[in-house]
C-alpha cells in the first residue's frame, strides 16, 4: 500500500550541458529527496542524499512518484535505509580557527584582484601577539585541541617578510610548548608564489599546507597576474610552485583563477601543469568574480558559466589522467554541508591588518562580516556579541535554498557571492545532476561510463 | 569522500513494482569534519582544498 510523504512537491528545472530535468522536490520524515525525471530519456532518478540513495526507476514509478505517491518498493528503502542516513555537517568543530591579516600590500598587481592589494598597511605586532595568544588558549580548548592558522585577509601574506617570518615562527613556538594545551598546529596559506629559493625553502619547512595562485600557462597567468612594474610573473611563481609540488614537507596544490579569456583553456591549463609540474596535487578552477580592480579592465570578465562547466569537466577528465585531481568550491556530491564554509565560524575568527576581527577571510577591513577587535592596550579580544550573532545569520542557508537539488551540497554557496550579487546556482544544481548521473550510469553501463564528462542519456 | 558503494538489483519478478527500480546507489559521505583528516587542511571550503577565498 502506498504511502503518502511529508509535504507537497515544488517542481523546478535543471539544464545541463547534455540534459534538461525537471526536479521534483518532497520529503519522508525530514529527509528531502528529489524526484528527477529527463526530458528525453524515461528512466527517472529519486535522489535522497541524506538518506544516502539514489535510484534510477522506470517510467511507471517515475509517474507515481511525481503524483505524489511514495511508492512501497521506495519506502521501503528509505525505511532501510534511516538507521544510517546522515546529517548535513557544521563546520569544523574540533578547531579554532585564526585567519591573519599580515597586509594590504602585495608584490604583485593582479587585474582582477577583489582586494586592490597595493596598501602600505601592515598588521602591527601587539596584535598579531594578542591574537596568537588567544587563539594559542582557544584552541587549547577544543575537542581535538587544534590551532589552525591561514594567512588571508587582502594582501599577500610574505610581503612584509621580517613581519611574516616572525609570526610564523612565534606560532610554532608557542603552539609547541608543553604548557600551551595545543596538540596541533596547521598552518596554511594562499600565496603568490613570487619570491625566491630562501623564502620557498623557509615556507615548505614550516607550513602544512599552501595553495599557489597559478592561472596557466605564461600567456594566461601573466596576462591575469603580472607583478607591480606590469611584467609576467610567470618564470618566478612556476618555479616556486614546482618546489613546493616536490616538496616532501608541505602539501600543497594550484589554484587558477578562470576569465572569460582562459575559460576555453581550463583543459589546456592542466595539462600545462601536468608537463610542468607531474602529477599528485590538487587544482582548484574558480571562476573570476567581477569586484575590486577587475571593474577597471576590460578583460576581466567573468567566464560563461556553462562554458565553464564544460571545460571543467574536460579539465577533470584529463587530470584524472594524469594524477591531478581538479575541483571547484561549486557544489559537488562529496560533501554533505550545513554551511558552505568553514572559515565563518565564530567563535574562530580572522584578524584584519588593522586589529578588527572578521568572519571571512576576505573581508579585508571587517566592513562585511565584522564583529569585534584587538584592544593593543590590554592585549584582550574584545567582541561585540550583538554584530556576531548579525553575521552568524549570514553563513546560514538562505531559505530560497529549501527546495533546491543542490541545497546539501553547496549549503546556499558563498554568503559572500550572495553579497556581491553572484549567483552560480544553475551550475550548482548542473554539476550535482551530472554527478548523480554518473554514478548511475557507473553503475548500470559499468566502470568506463564513470568519466565525468561521460554523460549519455540512460 | 562521498561516493558510491553500489548495492543489488537481484532479478525481480517481471512486471512487480520492484522491477521498476533499475539501478541503487548508495552514497556514502566520509566524517572528515577535523582539520587535517579529510582532503584539507584549511577550513575556508570543506574538506576542500582551499580555495584561497572564491573572490580573487
Amino acid at each position: 500500500m502506498p504511502t503518502t510523504r511529508d509535504a507537497q512537491t515544488s517542481v523546478h528545472h535543471v539544464e545541463t550541458r547534455a540534459h534538461s530535468y525537471q526536479t521534483q522536490h518532497a520529503t519522508w520524515k525530514g529527509h528531502d529527496y528529489w524526484v528527477l525525471t529527463s526530458s528525453v530519456a524515461s528512466p527517472s532518478v529519486l535522489y535522497a542524499p541524506t538518506l544516502r540513495m539514489a535510484l534510477l526507476v522506470k517510467q511507471e514509478l517515475s509517474q507515481r512518484l511525481r503524483n505524489g505517491e511514495l511508492p512501497a518498493v521506495v519506502e521501503r528503502r528509505m525505511r532501510e535505509k534511516l538507521s544510517s542516513a546522515v546529517a548535513p555537517l557544521t563546520p569544523p568543530p574540533n578547531a579554532f580557527h585564526l585567519g591573519i591579516g599580515l597586509t594590504r600590500n602585495c608584490t604583485l598587481g593582479c587585474l582582477y584582484c577583489h582586494a586592490e592589494a597595493d596598501k602600505k598597511v601592515n598588521a602591527q605586532w601587539p596584535v598579531l601577539a594578542a591574537a596568537i595568544e588567544h587563539a594559542v588558549a582557544a584552541g587549547a580548548r577544543t575537542p581535538g585541541r587544534t590551532l589552525s592558522v591561514s594567512f588571508a585577509v587582502g594582501g599577500e601574506p610574505t610581503m612584509n617578510w621580517p613581519l611574516f617570518k616572525r609570526t610564523v615562527l612565534v606560532l610554532r613556538e608557542r603552539a609547541a610548548r608543553s604548557e600551551s594545551g595545543v596538540k596541533r598546529l596547521f598552518l596554511s596559506m594562499t600565496t603568490n608564489g613570487y619570491y625566491g629559493y630562501k623564502k620557498q625553502r623557509f615556507i615548505s619547512e614550516h607550513f602544512d599546507h599552501l595553495t599557489v595562485s597559478l592561472d596557466g600557462p605564461p600567456e594566461v597567468h601573466d596576462l591575469h597576474r603580472p607583478n607591480r612594474a606590469g611584467d609576467g610573473s610567470y618564470i618566478v611563481v612556476a618555479q616556486s610552485a614546482k618546489y613546493f609540488l616536490r616538496s616532501s614537507n608541505v602539501r600543497a596544490g594550484l589554484r587558477s583563477t578562470v576569465s572569460s579569456g582562459s575559460v576555453e583553456l581550463m583543459p589546456e591549463i592542466v595539462q600545462h601543469f601536468a608537463t610542468e609540474f607531474g602529477g599528485g596535487y590538487v587544482v582548484s578552477f574558480e571562476p573570476l568574480i567581477e569586484t575590486g580592480r577587475a571593474q577597471r579592465f576590460d578583460e576581466m570578465r567573468s567566464p560563461e558559466m556553462t562554458v565553464f562547466e564544460e571545460k571543467f569537466l574536460e579539465a577533470r577528465k584529463i587530470g584524472a589522467t594524469c594524477g591531478i585531481r581538479v575541483i571547484t568550491s561549486a557544489a559537488s556530491t562529496n560533501r554533505l554541508i550545513r554551511h558552505y564554509c568553514g572559515a565563518m565560524s565564530i567563535p574562530s575568527f580572522t584578524v584584519c591588518a588593522d586589529g578588527k576581527l572578521t568572519a571571512c577571510h576576505r573581508d579585508q577591513d571587517a566592513a562585511d562580516y565584522g564583529y569585534g577587535y584587538i584592544d593593543t592596550m590590554s592585549g584582550r579580544v574584545v567582541i561585540d556579541s550583538k554584530r556576531a550573532a548579525g553575521v552568524a545569520t549570514k553563513s546560514e542557508m538562505p531559505q530560497s535554498c529549501g527546495t533546491c537539488l543542490a541545497k546539501w551540497h553547496c549549503a546556499g554557496d558563498c554568503p559572500d557571492l550572495r553579497r556581491v550579487g553572484w549567483s552560480r546556482c544553475e551550475f550548482n544544481r548542473s554539476m550535482i545532476l551530472s554527478e548523480i548521473l554518473t554514478m548511475l550510469q557507473v553503475k548500470t553501463r559499468g566502470p568506463e561510463y564513470g568519466s565525468p564528462t561521460n554523460r549519455k542519456d540512460s | 569522500m562521498g561516493r558510491l558503494q553500489t548495492e543489488k538489483t537481484a532479478d525481480p519478478e517481471p512486471n512487480s513494482e520492484e522491477s521498476q527500480v533499475i539501478a541503487e546507489v548508495e552514497l556514502t559521505f566520509a566524517d572528515n569534519s577535523a582539520i587535517g583528516e579529510g582532503d584539507c587542511s584549511c577550513v575556508c571550503i570543506n574538506h576542500e582544498m582551499c580555495c584561497g577565498c572564491i573572490l580573487q
